[in-house]
């Protein structure tokens, strides 16, 4: 009995699974984001990525734009395991685009958000890095805040923060995207010229 | 559903995808897609873990598609990746104290089935009893009996000995056969 038994779970376990076209669809969508961001990487010249990190480094020393109110970030839909941040100080909206030395091409980009005191670790996902969130892990400040730089060159771009791993949350000092290729929270950064 | 093993069309794909065909690849993603998640799904037991696991397979199959050699079959290459997804996933969800089938469940489970077993719960009594199963003897179970990989090509995915993995698969063959001795009647 017990190897029919078997013999039928076999046979369950082979049963084709439906895919959901939705989940196909976001892999595509993935994919194609993974494949502009090695495309934009590809079109910068070798002398522009050191140029890029050059920015980067000099970044706290220039004068920066603010683009949002100045208000401390709290969870999107403020949904568990994630708990509310704790009281903290103003913190300025993210992202904080700097002045560059990149030939006027790319801008040094800080990203900041306050996920509260149980995030572990906290990375910057967006069709930057191809939606990775190993691609950029942010460090945490002493005031509470997880912070990354991005260098981005001139363009509109999706991003948002993966807390934990596992929970995806907007910039609440940013604007809304309309909709994440992930169906999940997302919001807008449009580096632009004209802010310099 | 198609299968892993349609080797011709998949290795055409593969080099056009390969050359930056989007669209190549894509087809590749609606080819194989199905035969992913169920593996993850039954490694996993939740649609949105295996899911994940199986998008994250698809974008680094994307990234080292330009490392890919014609003289490893497409289909193990894949599923070595999704394997190791899976790994990831389930690694980092026990780091968070997830647990897919808990011994509350599996009693209540027990209890229903005895009162209206049905194709339903005979599925569910599966899924019951696979995630009994250490992660793996799991693992080497699905690739053997429901994938039909051959011994040869699981030892290349999951870098263990023929051995060892006749050994898994074997063993978890005998919790699933005790396991599902224990479901009250099956129709």
């Amino acid at each position: 009995m017990s190897d029919e038994r078997l013999r039928r779970a076999i046979a369950e376990l082979r049963r084709p699974v439906e895919a959901s076209p939705d989940a196909v669809r976001r892999v595509k969508a993935v994919v194609r984001a993974e494949r502009m961001r090695r495309r934009r990487r590809a079109r910068r010249s070798p002398w522009l990525l050191p140029a890029a990190a050059a920015a980067v480094a000099v970044l706290a020393a220039l004068v920066t734009i603010t683009i949002g109110p100045e208000r401390t970030p709290s969870l999107a839909g403020g949904t568990p395991p994630i708990a509310a941040p704790a009281p903290a100080p103003a913190v300025r909206g993210t992202p904080v685009i700097g002045g560059d030395r990149a030939r006027g091409a790319v801008r040094a980009v800080a990203f900041a958000v306050a996920p509260g005191p149980d995030a572990e670790r906290v990375s910057l996902v967006g069709d930057f890095n191809g939606w990775d969130p190993s691609a950029t892990p942010m460090r945490r400040g002493a005031d509470g805040r997880w912070t990354a730089s991005v260098p981005l060159a001139l363009g509109s771009y999706t991003y948002a923060f993966v807390v934990n791993d596992t929970t995806w949350i907007a910039d609440p000092n940013a604007p809304r995207a309309p909709r994440s290729e992930f169906g999940s929270a997302g919001s807008v950064l449009v580096v632009d010229s004209l802010r310099f | 559903m198609p299968s892993l093993r349609d080797e011709a069309t998949d290795l055409d794909l593969i080099r056009r995808a390969g050359g930056g065909d989007e669209r190549a690849f894509e087809r590749l993603v609606d080819r194989h897609y199905a035969s992913c998640l169920r593996f993850a799904l039954h490694m996993l037991g939740e649609r949105a873990d295996a899911e994940e696991a199986v998008q994250d397979a698809f974008v680094r199959v994307w990234r080292a598609l330009p490392d890919y050699e014609d003289r490893e079959r497409f289909g193990g290459w894949l599923y070595r990746i999704v394997v190791n997804c899976c790994r990831t996933l389930a690694s980092r969800r026990q780091r968070r104290g997830h647990v897919v089938v808990s011994d509350e469940l599996l009693v209540a489970s027990a209890a229903s089935a005895a009162s209206a077993p049905d194709d339903g719960s005979w599925t569910e009594e599966v899924a019951r009893a696979l995630a009994r199963l250490p992660e793996a003897q799991r693992e080497a179970f699905l690739l053997h009996h429901v994938e039909e990989l051959s011994y040869e090509e699981m030892s290349a995915i999951t870098g263990r000995g023929i051995s060892a993995l006749k050994m898994r698969v074997s063993r978890a063959c005998d919790r699933l056969r005790e396991l599902l001795a224990e479901v009250p009647s099956v129709r």
